[in-house]
């Protein structure tokens, strides 16, 4: 088929009425009742921007007054303080980045790129954040007591559970990334 | 229903066929599809109380619908696959067999190119001058020409092997 065998075809095309939009979903845009994926995404990138930081603050506040659980003994509230800052430097760039997204006058090829930056930015800060936790983590279970450490096990395995299903769900976003 | 609301629904009932034809070409699947038409109708409404009619309501929306289609973060969900098959969509969206088929015919070529190339043919398809083109999508004229070349190159390969 040529390039003008496809445009041929195309003509047919052009101007075609599609099946009418669900009435109900047309209600719920028109009296916003539903946000954007963008939309959802620079919300949840705020909040743990926010959290991060708080988190860090309280972490460093831990430190100084010494006071906490004795497992936060040593540097490890000073090493949680600065993952939760990473967390929250990397999620406030990737919130201004998605806020700075305006479809309705920015050009295609600039949000592509700018998406795929922000996928790759996003993939990235897991690769460097999980295994900073799990090194933390792993300093914090040496210092815990038997029952702290059971607790932390039954954690453990939630949280490795839902670890893996972002890990693949990650995975599969870099398939979706590398296909289109 | 203000007016707003009302020229809105206006909008999308004369140009709905465009905002799913683009759609459908960017879609894995039928759930797909549903999910990214709805993006791309609540940008279109995002947008619209700032649209003033600088350009032709078919190349604003052309842009909004592109733009939703390149930037968005697809949602993993578990799918049934007989019902969410892309092959559901033509008839759909379609107002006619031949024109679900042709869509079929056209989809099977257009979705192996990347999402930027997919918006410069597509574009080209409906007719859009080259300076058009380079307006929506940011590109240089010259290499929305070169680019465009080596997509139709691309196109008659697949044609080919398929």
């Amino acid at each position: 088929m040529t390039p003008e065998d496809l445009k041929k075809k195309w003509a047919h095309l052009r101007n075609f009425q599609s099946a009418p939009v669900n009435a109900d979903l047309l209600n719920d845009i028109i009296y916003n009742r539903l946000t954007t994926t963008i939309d959802r995404l620079t919300a949840r990138y705020r909040r743990i921007t926010i959290l991060g930081f708080v988190m860090a603050l309280m972490m460093v506040l831990m430190y100084f007054s010494g006071s906490g659980h004795s497992v936060f003994s040593g540097y490890i509230p000073l090493e949680f303080a600065g993952y939760f800052l990473l967390c929250s430097l990397i999620d406030g760039y990737l919130w201004c980045n998605a806020n700075r997204l305006d479809l309705n006058t920015m050009p295609i090829e600039e949000i592509a790129t700018c998406t795929r930056r922000l996928r790759l930015v996003h993939l990235l800060s897991m690769v460097i954040i999980i295994p900073f936790a799990v090194v933390i983590l792993i300093q914090l279970f040496g210092t815990a007591n038997f029952y702290t450490r059971l607790g932390m096990i039954a954690g453990g395995t939630v949280g490795l559970a839902v670890g893996l299903n972002l890990l693949f769900q990650t995975l599969r976003d870099y398939r979706t990334l590398t296909h289109h | 229903m203000n007016d707003l609301q009302t020229d809105f629904l206006k909008l999308v009932d004369r140009y709905g066929g465009l905002i799913a034809k683009v759609c459908y070409f960017y879609s894995v699947d039928a759930d797909d599809f549903n999910d990214l038409r709805q993006e791309a109708l609540l940008n279109l409404w995002k947008g619209f109380p700032s649209y003033r009619g600088e350009a032709a309501p078919q190349t604003w929306i052309y842009r909004v619908t592109l733009n939703s289609c390149v930037s968005y973060f697809r949602r993993h969900k578990r799918r049934s696959s007989a019902a969410s098959s892309i092959d559901t969509v033509p008839e759909l969206i379609a107002d006619g067999a031949d024109r679900a088929t042709l869509l079929r015919e056209l989809y099977s070529l257009i979705c192996r190119l990347d999402k930027t190339d997919m918006a410069l043919i597509l574009l080209w398809l409906d007719e859009y001058s080259y300076e058009a083109i380079a307006d929506i999508t940011g590109m240089p004229r010259n290499t929305v020409a070169s680019r465009l070349r080596r997509i139709k190159e691309k196109l008659v390969e697949y044609s080919q092997n398929s």
